[in-house]
């Protein structure tokens, strides 16, 4: 080897290059070592790093974690001192301490810890806050001298240098920084800083995964709500679905019951019902349809109507028609024609029918239902007949009411005129048109009017005939009408207006007018005769007077002179002129009573004293005839109160008759006291034994101007008026004179005169309060009715009953004031209420009839309903209480004894014992008795053998007995039987009640109209007051 | 022989009265209205007037009244005769002051009756 000879150079070089390569080595060996350190510090911080995962996996906080790694870092690395600073929660942008530290000396580094515990460090501000800002770690060599280490003089009097800090990122937010202290300065150390990086993600990570499992939990809590949600949805859901399917099934089972029930209608229906193809031919027919056009059956229906069109419809484009309708409409309803059935007989149908289209609308077939008609046209035609007749009336009718000349109107049935005719037209001076559909009170002249017409209307049940009232014309001039209206109803009995037939009263006014015109003048002229009369009195008397005296005087002159034979003559003139002054009294009397001009002068004066007189001054008279008087003067006359000229002159009047028409016999003049209803009366009685009287002179008797007959007046002499004066004198004084003769056997006439004549002009001042204008006064001694109701219409109603039949009346409106009056006045007959509240009317029944004073007045009981249209009259003409007084009983039977004994009455009592009480008593006093055990069978009895009287228990159990009553008043041959009523005496309230309940039902039941029922208590009225043969009782 | 004033507007009554009075004896002077009987009976001083009620210038009435109420006519009795035998005229004679009164037409008799009480009280007065 030139080896040896390696060069120097060579091996210059090669420890050059061994040199390099040692160096290269030591290079590598650093490399190496450093690397091997870097590497250790890797795995060091790989372990840290693996060590925080494993912690940060299993760790249950975060806090746990954090601490965790400061710790590890803290150990790792050497620092004393490391804390954690977490993001802001709630969005504020800043670090706060957690209180996360690792402190290798507690004690010394207290303080720093408390200021950094309370320490918030904003982005950029502080350690925290650099790395916060920058989001890597940063490192601070000496903290002391850094400016932006707001600790920093802390840091020194403690002792701190370095720091450290890196950011736990999740993503690229910093949501925590971690930081450590050392005590010494140190130079960063970029491994670190990487490793503490990588710490930070991983912490980054596990907070993100905190995080994420807390939104996950989160978001599974909200998943489970969500899931639970929807689970109950889907249960809502799966309900739902399930109900539908339910509904489904029940649908199906629906319409499956329905395909029957069609198919049961179809073929049972009474209605046809079909299924027709556009062409005209039948795809379904029912068995009612088949029937309808007269075929067997459906299917020889469809055989043989192939083409509907020609061979059903009797015209032939009815099908056409039909079609055209469905093509357009799809439908027909009550589509009407004429077909023919298979024995080709025509009948009227009416189609119901719809078009049936596929999918597209194409016409599949038609279907529909047909009727058979033909009674209902048959119907409808004989209607249109009908009505075309009536419509053909009523135009005749109208026709009818409009020509008439007689206005008649009629309203709707709100008083709204509908129908006003020519009639009414020229009557009220309106046209037709003008005044139809305005009120009908326009026509009268006031509302009330109008009212007062409907309101008699609906009292007369619906009808007002002859009211006469005013209308009013179009200009305003008031017409006298005289209307009959009527409401209208219609078949249910409803109003529908009303109509009314006016008839003009001008005419008929106009004559009433100039009647009382007329009449006011003949009455005027009359009058003025009677005043001419009255005054004639004094110029006639006056000559009578003269040839009255001068025939005295010359007799007397006569006589003096010795002249004897004028007398006779001189007599005759005396005769002749007295006679006729007589006449001329009578003649005056009589017109002057006739003009109303007769006054009564009433004075009180002694009887017999007049009598006395009397008697002196007909002597002369009795004596011409050879007649003798007799008086027979009573011992118990009272003083007379009455107008006693007249009473001579009548007495004058009798006796002067019974002398000139008795010869040779006997004139008896008897006065005698008489009781009558309670009122004392004289008699004056004259009989004569003369020529007497036939019943047709005596029907003559008391007529002026017609002396018994013609004859006798010129025997006799008398002027023919005397009686007629002497009657009125004594009418007027509230008595009469009655006559009783017969021929031949001489006449009785006797005077009966009130003892005590009402003063006319006192009479006269009462009457002016109680007498409204309209009714005449009542004439002189008119009988007092005492009437007993609650209700003082009833009062005024009775008034002017009781006064048109002559009688007076006094009203009581209660029991109690009824019976004062009764007791006062003694009237003739009492009315009474039995329906009054307060003491009740049978209260006072029985009260008067227990009143020994008052209990010969009869008694009638009378209600009236409300309306006054109905009332009842109970038709007893006595009442008895039990126990039954039987003198009074006695008294009765006495009072209606009939002319023929046996009597007959009928007893009708339900209580057997006492209708053989009765009967006993009664055949005692020779009745002949029939009984009733009630109403029943007194009906039976009564129509077997009229009774003359009928005892009758009102307090019979059922109601028979008011029944009873009512029965054998509707019997027109039975209302006069006299009805005595027995009652208790005490009666308790259910007997009133019983007793009143049924007047009350029989009210109700509408007992009498107003007019009945006054008929019933007149016919009462005079039964009652009729004379009396008087009673004489027994011993 | 009793001096009797007849007051009677009527001429036939006059007539009558006074011939017949004169007969039975008495003197009968004749006034033909009321003023005229009343003027009369102050001058002449009759035992009895018959006064007519109806009579003219001045009633009977009135005359009556006037001459019951003059002291020296008081005295003489008066008897009235009136034509209307109505109670208020009696009435009304007796409140004039009348002493009786009798009726028209004249029943002679009866007024001498009443003539001769009225002058019988007269004398014994």
């Amino acid at each position: 080897m030139s080896d040896e000879k390696k060069t120097k150079d060579q091996l210059i070089d090669e420890l050059a290059g061994m040199r390099q390569r040692l160096t290269a080595l030591e290079a590598l060996e650093t490399e190496r070592m450093r690397a091997e350190e870097a590497l250790h510090q890797k795995t060091a911080f790989v372990q840290l790093l693996q060590q925080v995962a494993v912690v940060a996996n299993e760790a249950a906080t975060m806090e746990e974690v954090l601490q965790y790694a400061l710790d590890q870092v803290c150990a790792h690395t050497g620092w004393p001192v490391g804390d954690v600073y977490l993001l802001a929660d709630h969005g504020r942008d800043e670090l706060v301490p957690t209180g996360i530290w690792h402190l290798e000396d507690p004690a010394r580094f207290a303080t720093f810890r408390q200021v950094t515990d309370v320490t918030h460090f904003a982005r950029g501000v502080g350690l925290p806050g650099r790395v916060f800002a920058s989001g890597k770690p940063a490192w601070i060599i000496d903290v002391t001298q850094d400016s932006n280490f707001p600790r920093a003089n802390l840091a020194k009097d403690i002792g701190v240098k370095a720091g450290f800090a890196f950011p736990v990122l999740v993503g690229t937010e910093v949501v925590a920084v971690l930081e450590f202290f050392s005590a010494e300065a140190v130079e960063p150390n970029e491994p670190l800083l990487d490793a503490m990086a990588q710490v930070g993600t991983q912490l980054g990570r596990v907070i993100e995964r905190t995080r994420a499992e807390a939104a996950l939990q989160q978001a599974n809590e909200e998943l489970e709500i969500r899931v639970q949600q929807r689970t109950t949805e889907l249960n809502v859901a799966n309900e739902d679905l399930r109900r539908e399917i339910a509904e489904h099934a029940r649908a199906e089972v629906a319409l499956r019951e329905a395909e029957e029930k069609y198919r049961s209608i179809f073929e049972n229906a009474v209605e046809g019902i079909f299924q027709t193809t556009p062409d005209g031919r039948y795809l379904s027919v029912n068995s009612a349809l088949a029937l309808i056009y007269g075929y067997a059956t459906p299917q020889e229906m469809i055989e043989t109507l192939t083409d509907i069109g020609p061979q059903l419809y009797v015209d032939p484009t009815r099908r056409a028609e039909f079609t055209r309708l469905m093509q357009e409409q799809s439908a027909v309803s009550g589509f009407e024609s004429q077909v023919y059935r298979k024995d080709r007989s025509v009948i009227w149908i009416s189609e119901n029918a719809r078009a049936v289209r596929d999918a597209s609308g194409g016409l599949l077939y038609y279907e529909g239902t047909v009727e058979d008609i033909t009674e209902r046209k048959r119907a409808e035609e004989a209607f249109l007949v009908a009505h075309a007749e009536l419509q053909e009336t009523r135009q005749y009718l109208e026709r009818l009411i409009e020509s008439s000349t007689d206005p008649i109107i009629s309203t709707d049935k709100e008083g709204n005129i509908v129908l006003f005719n020519e009639g009414a037209e020229s009557l009220l001076g309106y046209r037709g048109e003008e005044i139809i559909g305005q009120r009908v009170t326009a026509l009268f002249d006031s509302e009330d009017r109008a009212k007062e017409v409907m309101r008699r209307m609906r009292k007369h049940g619906g009808t007002l005939s002859a009211f006469e009232t005013t209308l009013e014309t179009k200009d305003g001039s008031l017409i006298p009408v005289l209307i009959s209206a009527s409401i209208l109803y219609d078949e249910e009995g409803q109003e529908v207006g009303t109509v009314g037939f006016n008839k003009d009263l001008r005419q008929l006014k106009q004559a009433e007018k100039e009647l009382q015109e007329a009449k006011e003048a003949a009455e005027a002229a009359n009058q003025a005769k009677s005043t001419f009369l009255a005054n004639m009195s004094h110029e006639l008397r006056t000559p009578m007077n003269a040839i009255i005296g001068y025939s005295e005087m010359l007799q007397e002159e006569a006589e003096d002179l010795g002249q004897e034979h004028f007398i006779p003559d001189l007599q005759k003139i005396h005769a002749a002129g007295k006679h006729l002054l007589g006449l001329i009294n009578d003649v005056l009397d009589l017109s002057k009573i006739e003009a109303g001009r007769m006054d009564l002068f009433l004075e009180t004066f002694d009887i017999p004293t007049v009598i006395q007189d009397v008697v002196t001054t007909i002597n002369p008279l009795v004596e011409k005839n050879a007649n003798t008087l007799q008086v027979h003067c009573a011992d118990d006359l009272p003083a007379m109160r009455a107008d006693l000229t007249k009473v001579r002159q009548a007495l004058f009047n009798l006796l002067g008759n019974a002398c000139k028409f008795t010869e040779q016999g006997t004139i008896t003049l008897g006065v005698a006291r008489e009781m009558r209803d309670g009122e004392a009366r004289i008699s004056f009685r004259v009989t004569d034994t003369g020529i007497g009287m036939t019943p047709e002179q005596m029907g003559k008797l008391f007529q002026a101007f017609s002396q018994a007959d013609a004859s006798t007046s010129r025997k006799y002499g008398g002027t023919g008026l005397g009686l007629a004066i002497s009657q009125k004198f004594c009418r007027m004084m509230g008595g009469d004179i009655t006559v009783e003769s017969a021929p031949s056997q001489g006449s009785t006439f006797t005077i009966r005169l009130p003892a005590e004549v009402d003063d006319p002009r006192v009479a006269a001042a009462l009457r002016e309060e109680e007498i409204p204008p309209s009714i005449a006064p009542l004439p002189q001694g008119a009988l007092t009715v005492l009437v007993i109701d609650d209700d003082p219409t009833v009062h005024d109603l009775m008034h002017r009953f009781l006064s048109k039949e002559g009688l007076r009346m006094v009203a009581a409106s209660h029991g109690e004031e009824g019976l004062q009056i009764a007791k006062a006045l003694h009237p003739a007959l009492i009315t009474l209420d039995v329906l009054m509240p307060g003491m009740d009317g049978w209260a006072v029944l029985t009260a008067l009839k227990a009143d020994p004073d008052l209990a010969e007045i009869p008694v009638i009981i009378v209600t009236i309903g409300d309306d006054k249209q109905m009332g009842y009259a109970l038709g007893a003409a006595e009442y008895l209480t039990k126990p039954i007084d039987w003198k009074r009983m006695a008294a009765i039977l006495h009072k209606y004894r009939c002319a023929r004994p046996p009597c007959r009455v009928l007893v009708v009592e339900d209580d057997a014992d006492m209708r053989e009480v009765l009967r006993r008593r009664l055949e005692k006093e020779g009745w002949a008795v029939s009984e009733a055990a009630n109403g029943r069978e007194a009906l039976e009895r009564v129509a077997e053998s009229r009774p003359e009287l009928i005892l009758l228990d009102l307090m019979m159990p059922e109601m028979d007995g008011f029944q009873f009553l009512e029965e054998v008043r509707k019997q027109e041959e039975w209302r006069s039987i006299p009805v005595v009523v027995v009652t208790a005496k005490d009666l308790t309230p259910e007997d009133r009640l019983l007793l009143s309940g049924s007047v009350t039902q029989i009210l109700q039941k509408g007992a009498y109209s107003q007019a009945e029922l006054l008929r019933e208590v007149r016919d009462r009225v005079v039964s009652c007051v009729r004379p009396a043969t008087p009673y004489t009782e027994k011993a | 022989m009793s001096k009797i004033l007849l007051v009677e507007d009527n001429e036939m009554n006059r007539d009558m009265l006074s011939r017949r009075l004169g007969r039975r004896g008495h003197q009968v002077v004749i006034a033909v209205d009321g003023g005229q009987g009343v003027e009369m009976a102050r001058s002449i001083a009759p035992d009895l007037i018959l006064m007519d009620m109806d009579l003219p210038v001045l009633d009977g009435w009135e005359a009556t009244r006037q001459l019951k109420s003059a002291p020296e006519t008081k005295a003489i009795p008066i008897i009235a005769l009136t034509a209307h035998a109505m109670m208020g005229d009696r009435e009304k004679a007796i409140d004039a002051g009348c002493d009786d009164y009798d009726t028209k037409p004249i029943e002679f008799s009866r007024l001498i009756e009443k003539i001769e009480a009225a002058l019988g009280k007269e004398a014994a007065t």
